[in-house]
């Protein structure tokens, strides 16, 4: 079948099961557009106000949905756009394809309109990047792009393919969809060994990364714990891969975490480790870190292991099988004397229950909590809002917590909820801060074209609020570039945009706003005013330990 | 600040050396001596790089080096 280079791309898509692409046309991908307007029945092209934003919604629809999410832009900005979007993948280790055209192979490399040479740029921030020269490999190209963001340790992909090369002609044979690489098995050796050190474990922990959910290991996690007795401890990746009403489930640890849970790691004498990476945000002072424990340090990534501990045991290797065969080999135990003594740890320095007459950050979201279906996807940008959501939402399954925990991206929230929105179908919650939702909020013209049912809660303190905080515990309160002295009514914004807008400024007005935001067909926008002296505490400082906690 | 030396196979890619030296740069390593030849095969390429760095970090680079889709083959060599 001869093919030119734009319906090369389109079959392979089709090939690789895609019926959803995010992007934003340009010159030098018209002809894909061209090929994506007669494929439209099968293949459906959400347009997004910024490429940023196609980045983060096809990141948030990959998330949501566990599938390869796909974003086209046009080369020069169009590239220089998805790079933030591809980094926060990356960081957060998402299969994602991106595709960029780029100006014909005569102009290239001469500083022509719009060129850019996106394969370059985007080496620090992609698993793998391809620039195409041969019509003749497009296929193969586009197909391995697919392999590689999937197989291992999941990431983002980008092909850059010049304008020329998207009109040659080439023989096209349709090939079966793309399977993951054969994940490195575990080695035998090293199963026993973390076997033996569960079997002596008194006190253990199961500390739960953002690979438990790309491996979809949640089950394995859950039974390993009620096996061995252990408590479950998370990284803001992690958070979403046990239901968090289990009693062995203690929510997030680190410098913006629950002040019981990470005591609960200093004290525990074994961690096993699954698909963490021990960053710096969830580990603090390395040398401190669950300094009384032994660790079983377990990833599919061998860069992983030794790069910032030194685990007593790495399993490397497929998460699943490892921790299939360490649930199913261990013994059975009882620690009852390291639950009481993590019950006391929590009675003394778990949360405090919520005081509904107030409108605080805690109360807000627990009742957003208690509004929303159970198994809704909530979304959220960066700040004090971000930790807020990670410490005071109870996540009931996988998938349902999108955040950029590795890379920090502001921004991130409203593309990341349209591509949640667009995958699930469902109601889709965005939580904000004023600061963040400011950045992007460009993506809400996207939500309401596409009459997305994305309900924006901001928490609106007028300020940067993570900045003021840090500025107040660190930098002797010299508050500086935090005021957003900002006077939009985003109410008034969000009629303007075509969406619906409320405001909430007691707990009263939130319920009776979330419950419309439900009924409502379209995005929502619920403002709330929150105090600006709300801080994300208890806080560990950056590279210290739960014995500097600020509380 | 000590040298290691690092004996890369990989494939023959217009884009190898950024991806190469890009890691190198993350982890504080400046190359000092970078030897790039074909090998018999025409996809292949072997490359003896030596470095100087924290070579506390070296095992670590070496396993991010590793990491890459186009490096086939990376260990370290006696200096």
């Amino acid at each position: 079948m001869l093919l030119t280079g734009s319906q090369i791309i389109i079959e392979v898509l089709k090939e690789q099961n895609v019926n959803t692409v995010f992007g934003y046309p340009g010159g030098h991908v018209l002809r894909i557009y061209n090929e994506l307007f007669k494929n439209q029945d099968t293949i459906k092209h959400i347009l997004t106000a910024h490429e940023q934003g196609a980045s983060h919604a096809a990141d948030g629809y990959s998330r949501a949905s566990g599938n390869v999410g796909v974003v086209i832009a046009t080369s020069g900005p169009g590239a220089t756009n998805l790079v933030t979007g591809l980094a926060t993948a990356f960081a957060d280790s998402i299969p994602m394809v991106a595709i960029t055209g780029n100006v014909p192979l005569r102009l290239s490399g001469t500083d022509s309109f719009q060129e850019m040479d996106a394969m370059s740029l985007t080496v620090a921030v992609t698993k793998h990047s391809f620039f195409v020269r041969n019509v003749e490999k497009l296929a193969d190209i586009i197909r391995d792009a697919f392999k590689i963001a999937i197989s291992g340790r999941p990431g983002p992909v980008l092909i850059d393919i010049p304008q020329d090369v998207q009109r040659e002609l080439c023989n096209f044979n349709p090939q079966p969809r793309q399977e993951k690489e054969e994940h490195e098995q575990p080695q035998m050796d090293q199963l026993n060994k973390a076997i033996e050190m569960i079997n002596e474990a008194k006190r253990p922990v199961i500390y739960c990364g953002g690979g438990v959910i790309n491996s979809e290991s949640a089950d394995e996690i859950k039974k390993l714990a009620e096996k061995c007795d252990a408590y479950v401890i998370f990284s803001m990746m992690g958070l979403s891969a046990m239901n968090a009403k289990h009693p062995k489930y203690l929510g997030m640890a680190g410098m913006y975490g629950r002040q019981d849970a990470s005591r609960v790691m200093a004290q525990a004498d074994l961690v096993i480790a699954a698909g963490v990476r021990f960053a710096d945000r969830g580990t603090g002072n390395k040398e401190k870190f669950a300094e009384k424990a032994k660790i079983i340090h377990m990833d599919i990534d061998i860069s992983e292991q030794g790069k910032i501990l030194k685990a007593d045991t790495e399993v490397t290797g497929d998460l699943k099988t490892s921790l299939h065969f360490l649930a199913e080999n261990i013994t059975k135990k009882n620690n009852i004397k390291w639950s009481e003594e993590v019950e006391s740890i929590k009675e003394i320095y778990g949360e405090k229950p919520a005081d509904k007459k107030l409108f605080r950050p805690k109360e807000i979201i627990e009742t957003i909590n208690e509004i929303l279906p159970k198994e809704t996807v909530v979304a959220t940008d960066v700040g004090q809002h971000q930790m807020w959501t990670a410490k005071y939402y109870s996540f009931s399954k996988p998938r349902t917590f999108l955040t950029s925990g590795g890379f920090g991206t502001m921004g991130f929230g409203m593309g990341a909820a349209i591509g949640a929105a667009v995958a699930t179908n469902e109601k889709t919650l965005l939580i904000t801060g004023d600061g963040s939702f400011c950045m992007n909020m460009n993506e809400v013209t996207t939500a309401v074209r596409n009459n997305l049912p994305v309900i924006v809660v901001i928490l609106n303190n007028g300020k940067l609020g993570m900045i003021k905080q840090l500025q107040t515990y660190f930098y002797d309160k010299n508050y500086y570039s935090i005021d957003l002295g900002c006077k939009t009514d985003f109410v008034k914004l969000a009629d303007a945009f075509g969406a619906t807008g409320f405001r909430a400024d007691n707990m009263e007005e939130l319920e009776i706003a979330m419950k419309k935001a439900m009924e409502a067909t379209g995005p929502v926008i619920v403002d709330c005013t929150i105090s600006e002296d709300d801080y994300a505490i208890p806080m560990i400082p950056p590279n210290g330990s739960v014995q500097n906690i600020i509380t | 600040m000590d040298n290691i030396k690092i004996a890369v196979i990989a494939n023959n890619t217009e884009d190898l050396l950024i991806r190469v030296t890009s890691v190198f740069h993350k982890r504080g390593f400046r190359i000092k001596s970078f030897v790039f030849d074909e090998t018999n095969s025409p996809d292949l390429v072997k490359m003896d790089i030596t470095a100087v760095g924290e070579t506390s970090k070296g095992e670590q680079m070496l396993r991010q080096l590793t990491k890459l889709y186009d490096i086939k083959e990376a260990d370290f060599m006696a200096c």
